[in-house]
């Protein structure tokens, strides 16, 4: 690893500041778990390191006007067993606990996570999947982000080399909604999904589909959501499930690489999706 | 890399295993090379280097921590606790005594990850379930004992 001039600032101001100053030559550092190993291969090598660690004002979880706002610093393991997640986002804490392993979890931080930027994550496709919308803050003021125009490619987002990603803010779920997320995991329980897939559905009174949200993970540059408007006033064995499970062969992009082929993940990216969505409907309250 | 060498090297104030440390180190000084190579602690491992094995394992502020993905700078103000941390004096702690007494290790090197990581799991939750003891030691890997050894070595320092 390359050495650098570290720098832990109090302060968000003096966050600010230091990105000003640097911006390019600079990398920000919370819980280091994916950012250390990338230092470690080379792949980044910033002049300046700005460690987050002693900023108390990024931590910190409540519930704001229906919706969940988790500041940066809060890490995977305190987001999972946080009572306000336990008892109005449940679904959050099923896939962060999915999340590596504990230990990880432990450090690893909800907003390093979304700034690395990698759809192979569970975070991101789950944040697609609930309309979370992230915070951007700098020098010059802070602007909002829907989750859907915050990924950009592989490992790239729109943070600005200036900003800072303080908060993510997360509509609460129905409360009557079906979920499921699957993992497809052809190594290890603690490794990167071949294919992810989350579904969020709700069922009318008369048994309809009311509504249903469908995002995929590791199949592509960034998230992707599933187009699942023809789903609404359905009923729940529609044979419209497999059109819209089979309409995300096209919008795939998959890598080749050890957990798969990118055409044996294109497939697996239908059935998984096809599963997930029915998965949700079942489990969706009547 | 720019920069002057003064540049590079930050100082750390740090108490590991009850003993005030002030340094200064390299920035880029890994906390897995800072126990093993300044201070001489090497009962921390280094295995898979990337996070995963889980040998490396450490408490930071009680906290089970992946020292080699964690930057010394990082732990600045820290309490640490490596494996010659946890028994006091001569007297092994009952999870100690328990790897021993159940089959909770045969080669050892990654024995001190997996006390640091039982420790840990008994500190948060002091009777844990056999499936949380799986879920919790997820990241810790041995290849010697089939894991029973370790499991039923958790169970039986549970409570203790």
């Amino acid at each position: 690893m390359e050495n650098f001039e570290f720098h832990a600032p109090r302060e968000l101001a003096d966050v600010y500041a230091l990105l000003d100053e640097h911006e390019y030559d600079a990398r920000l550092i919370a819980g280091g778990t994916s950012l250390v190993t990338f230092m470690k291969q080379q792949l980044v090598q910033p002049d300046h390191l700005i460690h987050l660690g002693k900023v108390s004002a990024l931590r910190g979880v409540d519930i704001i006007d229906g919706e969940l706002v988790v500041k940066a610093l809060t890490t995977y393991r305190e987001l999972e067993t946080h009572p306000l997640v336990l008892e109005q986002a449940p679904q959050i804490a099923e896939v962060l606990g999915h999340v590596a392993t504990i230990r990880i979890r432990e450090s690893a931080t909800i907003g390093g996570g979304l700034s690395q930027g990698d759809s192979a994550q569970d975070g991101p496709g789950l944040w697609l999947l609930l309309n979370a919308r992230v915070v951007l803050s700098s020098s010059s003021g802070q602007r909002e982000v829907a989750i859907g125009d915050f990924f950009e490619d592989y490992f790239t987002t729109v943070t600005e080399p200036n900003e800072l990603l303080t908060e993510i803010r997360i509509p609460l779920p129905p409360a009557n909604a079906g979920f499921a997320y699957s993992k497809f995991l052809p190594r290890s329980e603690d490794d990167y999904a071949a294919v992810s897939a989350a579904a969020l559905v709700t069922i009318s009174k008369d048994g309809k589909i009311e509504s249903a949200r469908l995002t995929l993970g590791s199949v592509a540059p960034t998230p992707i959501r599933a187009d699942t408007d023809s789903l609404v006033g359905q009923p729940t064995d529609t044979p419209l499930i497999d059109t819209v499970a089979e309409s995300l062969r096209e919008r795939v992009d998959p890598l080749d690489d050890v957990r798969g082929s990118a055409a044996y993940k294109t497939d697996m990216a239908v059935v998984f999706a096809r599963r997930t969505l029915q998965l949700a409907i079942e489990r969706a309250p009547r | 890399m720019d920069g002057s060498a003064d540049q590079n090297q930050v100082t750390i104030e740090v108490t590991v295993n009850g003993e005030n440390r002030q340094t200064s180190i390299r920035s880029n000084l890994l906390l897995v090379d800072f126990l093993r190579y300044e201070l001489g602690l090497t009962g921390t491992k280094e295995g898979c280097s990337v996070g995963v094995c889980g040998a490396c394992s450490v408490l930071v502020d009680g906290k089970i921590t992946t020292a080699c993905l964690t930057l010394a700078a990082m732990t600045d103000g820290c309490e640490i606790t490596t494996a010659e941390g946890l028994a006091d004096q001569e007297q092994l702690l009952p999870i100690q005594q328990s790897f021993i007494d159940h089959g909770g290790f045969q080669c050892g090197i990654c024995t001190s990850g997996q006390v640091i990581a039982a420790r840990a799991l008994l500190d948060q939750n002091p009777h844990p379930t056999e499936d949380e003891i799986k879920a919790w030691m997820m990241g810790n890997l041995c290849r010697c004992t089939g894991y029973y050894g370790i499991i039923r070595s958790i169970q039986n320092a549970a409570g203790e």
